[in-house]
């Protein structure tokens, strides 16, 4: 089923031009947004590729390259807040298009770093400049769909998390395959290669999206407006939430460290990864390709078991199994480190795990920030998700 | 982030390791958010 017929589907409540509105709306935002964060994801990650080369050209030992790829989440986390703020003020189109277009061009300059202070400054720069993307689109995706579709456009967006190593594992490898065109290393072009469609991305963004259904001239004036109403009605229901006595709630603390610890393994696997398949002697586009295999079962998990719990609900102790399972996979993977195949599937099932939790964790939030008596119907549309968002990157 | 990673020079398994262990430090919180849940 694709986003639109999501947005279509989503009850015979809805009247023929409320859902052609719903759908005219999935189909402008989220391909776009979703494919943009694919790259954004990708950019991230993507130096655990350019690593197999990039760290012997420029003479980074691996608690260099660790240290510099860990770099990125402090600005993350220092600059998310102020970047939300910020994009309230001047509206998610413009600020979002920023975002994108800044982490384009500073994510592409990477490929021009000479050793390692150079590297730690690009990983900073990046991290500041992603900032605020993800609880950006959040927002703007509340701002434009009614409650009872939120949750599937948001798991459309959040595929773009496991498919960005699908996809973007092979491009890898093809990029890296580039080595010495032009008398640039492969690694350069890889940083290059999947940098600038960002830019892209931004302007389209600029050009195409508005900030509200109200600005939308793609829209039939019907449409727009019972996109409208049906907006207003609930913004009316929602209560303002104190960020304060949200912070000191418990479970919203534990909840926080949960997803920072998940957060962790998901990135420490992605970056590391490559390099752990490459000490078995494979050539950089093998590595690539056996990269992304993982990552497969990954996606595919995650969407059958958000589709699961959708219908059983016991959203927190499938938090708990899937945190579990990504330990047990880790250790597998340790203790089978003889052979590639057994490994392999312990990292599979780790992914799986550290995947799945995250598709999980933006569905409990919904749940319980109620009863605190937080705003609440969506993540990240309260200040206690911004402290959740700044505390681990999603 | 950082603190593990240094670790990693070597070889890989004292930082999977470490990932395993922050999974299942992970897996007790949960558990325990519900039984926190639970009590209201």
């Amino acid at each position: 089923m694709t986003a639109g017929e999501a947005a279509a589907s989503s009850g015979s409540e809805l009247t023929a031009t409320e859902r052609s509105a719903l759908k005219k709306a999935a189909w402008r935002l989220l391909p776009l947004l979703t494919i943009a964060y694919l790259f954004n994801y990708f950019d991230r990650t993507v130096v655990g590729f350019a690593a197999l080369t990039m760290n012997r050209d420029i003479g980074l030992t691996s608690s260099q390259f660790g240290f510099g790829a860990g770099l990125l989440f402090v600005t993350y986390c220092l600059f998310e807040i102020p970047s939300n703020l910020v994009l309230y003020r001047v509206g998610p189109r413009r600020w979002l298009a920023r975002i994108m277009i800044t982490w384009g061009i500073i994510s592409a300059s990477t490929a021009f770093v000479v050793g390692p202070h150079s590297f730690y400054a690009a990983r900073l720069l990046l991290g500041a400049a992603e900032a605020g993307y993800f609880v950006g689109v959040t927002y703007y995706l509340s701002a434009w769909f009614p409650v009872q579709v939120r949750t599937r456009m948001l798991a459309w967006f959040l595929v773009g998390i496991p498919l960005s190593t699908v996809i973007g594992g092979p491009l890898a490898g093809l990029l890296l395959q580039l080595d010495g065109v032009r008398g640039f290393a492969g690694w350069q072009w890889l940083f290059l290669g999947v940098s600038l469609p960002c830019v892209a991305f931004g302007l389209i963004v600029y050009a195409a999206l508005s900030d509200r259904p109200r600005d939308a001239k793609w829209l039939a004036p019907a449409e727009r407006d019972a996109l409208v109403a049906m907006l207003k009605s609930e913004t009316r229901e929602r209560q303002r939430s104190e960020f304060w006595p949200a912070v000191r709630d418990l479970r919203v603390l534990i909840l926080a460290s949960v997803q920072f610890c998940f957060t962790l393994g998901s990135y420490g696997i992605g970056i590391w990864l490559p390099q752990i398949v490459k000490g078995y002697k494979f050539s950089d586009l093998e590595v690539s390709l056996i990269v992304a295999v993982p990552y497969l079962f990954a996606s595919a998990a995650m969407i059958v078991w958000a589709w699961h719990i959708d219908r059983t609900g016991k959203k927190v102790a499938n938090l708990a199994v899937a945190c579990f399972l990504g330990a047990v996979g880790l250790v597998a993977s340790v203790l089978l480190t003889g052979s590639l195949l057994a490994a392999l599937a312990g990292l599979t099932v780790a992914l799986v795990g550290v995947t799945s939790a995250r598709a999980i964790f933006w569905n409990v939030p919904t749940r319980f920030l109620t009863g605190i008596g937080a705003a609440a119907d969506w993540p990240s549309s309260t200040p206690s998700e911004y402290l959740e968002a700044s505390l681990a990157p999603a | 982030m950082m603190g593990w990673l240094k670790d990693w020079t070597g070889s890989f398994s004292a930082g999977l390791m470490a990932m395993a262990a922050i999974m299942l430090a992970a897996t007790l919180l949960a558990a325990s958010l519900k039984l926190l849940v639970k009590q209201e």
